[in-house]
């Protein structure tokens, strides 16, 4: 099973499908309508939130369109089929930096461009290079959970929520250059940049010797087609899902039409040792330890917690805040270091640095979370989803009965194969962390050479040690035992506390 | 001259998805509202502000839309009994529509039908229904 080659055995890791070699796929991301079709599409949508959520006010939100499509539809979509399928499918039509851009860009689809280069209004700072990371985000997104008391039930703090990273993009937009919102502040973005590692689709370069022999390098800063990069990135350089936010703009820049749109197998990104780093570890300890405080406060059954939760007490919200911080920033990435030390200690790979160990099989967590959320988006998407067919007809809740289902009774689904069906993911999921905790201890003690070939650490090249295949081996499978157990552990807990 | 075009396009589609969708959303719902009188009624427990308002009024032979609002997370009913109306149950966020046409002039009391709170049976509100002026006919 635990090949380096193959992921779970069976699917090649280098195994590729470019769309964009059927000219229609190549033609649509090509086209200046891609994204902004999507975008006008979710721009309506937006627009029906924001008003259903200024609407509804205090009332309780199940009979709300606005927090039905943002935390039951948007959400369970999101986790369950845009990030693993798509990437960051999510933010190619995602309206929320958009009235930003367009300010930027003073034009909707066109291209402005002159001798120059690309025209863009505002003041466009460069971010500080001490903010060039996930940690915003990161906190960003924990704060958001803060409020999940209030944002996931009432319309107006769903209003205000989404008013004020609608406002915030906007100033962002003016000040610093091209997307930094989406880059390094908004919440949404980070755990879909790090998911989409995951992702079964990407965004790659198709000949990487036809870009190293071109100086226009139209990606990067923008031609009479399309502009550069709006990520800041260099798009002849992706080796990783996590920041290319699919815009497509490579893809109408390119003049030698050397951009790819791949289906792949499901994780390749996390086998990439480029640019690790450990704002992203904690993203994915973020992710696995908010997964586990929503169940606990929507789901679970502690009606303290979910009083916390709902503020129905200062004392009680501020304890909230308190043990879901700690848990979540220093609690589990404790746990995880102990067992990561334990890992290198096993493997007696002293010559590995425990912090390279530790953001190393911290990407373990990506399936894990992602599986842990897919479960979890099953427990919400069962019992609520028959509320859906009554705010399509009637969003506002003015006694509108538009497609004649405003009469819909509640009606929860399958919730009785729930537990079978979050059992599953979460095996399937174990399954995945470790075939990829298990190629990432190859890589973290033995440089990840495949089996049967001569393993050499890559620290211990510097140190000149060399070990036989045998005694790499060996070395990786003692490694491999306590992120195993780490693992194994976290995913029981996650179906005691999921199925009971 | 094709840009051109195509940014007439963009515009007409963004203006389309957010202030079209607003003011005629908007307009929609003060159509119907003037088509049929509409009275909006929220509902929560009496400690939390009972029903608002607690006084209604119409006029014989006018046809009335009442608007239900459960603002609560507790589910709430609504009847009038003297005219024979009512909702068994209106679920925390709901929203239900009673339509009537007051026959007859007088003061109606109604209630909530489903136990809420310890004050539940004080939960009450009043139609008051008056004989059309001649400017009403």
């Amino acid at each position: 099973m635990f090949q380096t080659d193959r992921i779970l055995g069976f699917m090649p890791v280098d195994w590729r499908l470019e769309l964009t070699r059927y000219p229609w796929v190549r033609a649509l991301l090509k086209s200046r309508w891609m994204p902004f079709v999507p975008i006008v599409v979710n721009l309506f949508i937006f627009t029906v939130i924001l008003m259903a959520g200024y609407y509804g006010g205090t009332s309780p939100g199940n009979y709300n369109f606005g927090i039905m499509i943002v935390w039951i539809v948007w959400w369970v979509v999101l986790m369950m089929v845009l990030v693993p399928g798509g990437s960051r499918a999510w933010c190619i039509g995602c309206p929320l930096p958009v009235l930003g851009e367009w300010m930027q860009r003073l034009t909707l689809v066109g291209v402005r461009h002159n001798k120059k280069g690309n025209f863009y209004l505002g003041l466009k700072k460069r971010w500080p290079k001490s903010l060039s990371n996930m940690w915003i985000m990161n906190f960003l997104f924990l704060a958001t959970t803060f409020t999940t008391g209030f944002i996931t039930t009432r319309p107006i703090a769903t209003f205000i929520m989404l008013g004020a990273i609608i406002a915030l993009a906007i100033v962002l937009s003016m000040v610093y250059h091209k997307r930094a919102f989406c880059l390094y502040v908004c919440p949404v973005s980070g755990f879909q940049g790090l998911y989409s590692n995951f992702a079964i689709t990407e965004v790659r370069v198709k000949d990487p010797s036809i870009c190293k022999g071109h100086k226009n390098k139209g990606c990067v800063v923008g031609n009479e087609q399309g502009y550069g990069c709006p990520w800041m990135l260099l798009p002849y350089t992706f080796k990783r899902n996590t920041y290319c936010g699919m815009c497509f703009e490579c893809f109408k820049t390119c003049e030698y039409d050397n951009m790819a749109f791949n289906l792949r197998p499901p994780g390749t990104d996390l086998l990439v040792d480029d640019n690790r780093r450990l704002d992203e570890s904690w993203k994915a300890f973020i992710m696995l330890g908010i997964s586990i405080f929503f169940f606990l406060v929507m789901q679970g059954p502690w009606g303290l917690l979910k009083d916390w939760a709902n503020a129905e007490t200062w004392g009680g919200y501020v304890s909230f805040i308190g043990l879901h911080s700690l848990f979540n920033l220093a609690v589990i990435p404790a746990v995880f270091l102990g067992f990561v030390w334990w890992s290198r200690r096993m493997a007696d790979a002293r010559e590995v640095s425990l912090k390279k160990a530790y953001i190393n099989f911290s990407y373990t967590l990506v399936p894990l979370g992602l599986v842990a959320w897919i479960a979890f988006s099953f427990g919400i998407l069962l019992p609520n989803s028959s509320y859906v067919l009554h705010i399509l007809s009637d969003p506002f809740a003015w006694g509108w009965d538009l497609f004649g289902t405003a009469h819909f009774p509640w009606t929860p689904f399958w919730t009785g194969a729930m537990p079978w069906i979050q059992a599953a993911c979460l095996l399937v999921g174990l399954l995945l962390c470790l075939d990829f905790a298990y190629k990432l201890a190859r890589q973290t003690y033995c440089g990840g050479a495949p089996a049967g070939q001569e393993v050499v650490p890559v620290e211990a090249l510097a140190a000149r040690t060399v070990l036989t295949p045998e005694q790499g081996e060996q070395r990786v499978q003692r490694g491999f035992i306590p992120i195993a157990l780490f693992l194994t552990l976290s995913t029981a807990a996650l179906l005691w506390l999921f199925i009971g | 001259m094709k840009m051109q075009w195509s940014s007439w396009v963009a515009w007409i589609l963004v203006l389309a998805a957010t202030v079209l969708t607003y003011f005629g959303a908007v307009w929609y719902e003060q159509h119907r509202s003037q088509q049929l009188a509409t009275i909006d009624i929220v509902t929560r427990s009496p400690l939390n502000g009972n029903f608002e308002p607690s006084e209604v009024s119409a006029v014989v032979g006018k046809p009335l839309r009442l608007r239900i609002k459960n603002a609560e997370t507790v589910s709430h009913g609504f009847a009038i009994p003297e005219l024979g109306v009512g909702i068994a149950e209106i679920k925390p966020g709901q929203v239900q529509i009673i339509e009537l046409t007051p026959t007859r002039a007088g003061t109606f009391v109604f209630a909530c039908t489903v136990w809420c709170s310890d004050e539940h049976m004080t939960m009450k509100g009043k139609l008051i229904v008056t004989e059309a002026t001649v400017a009403q006919r």
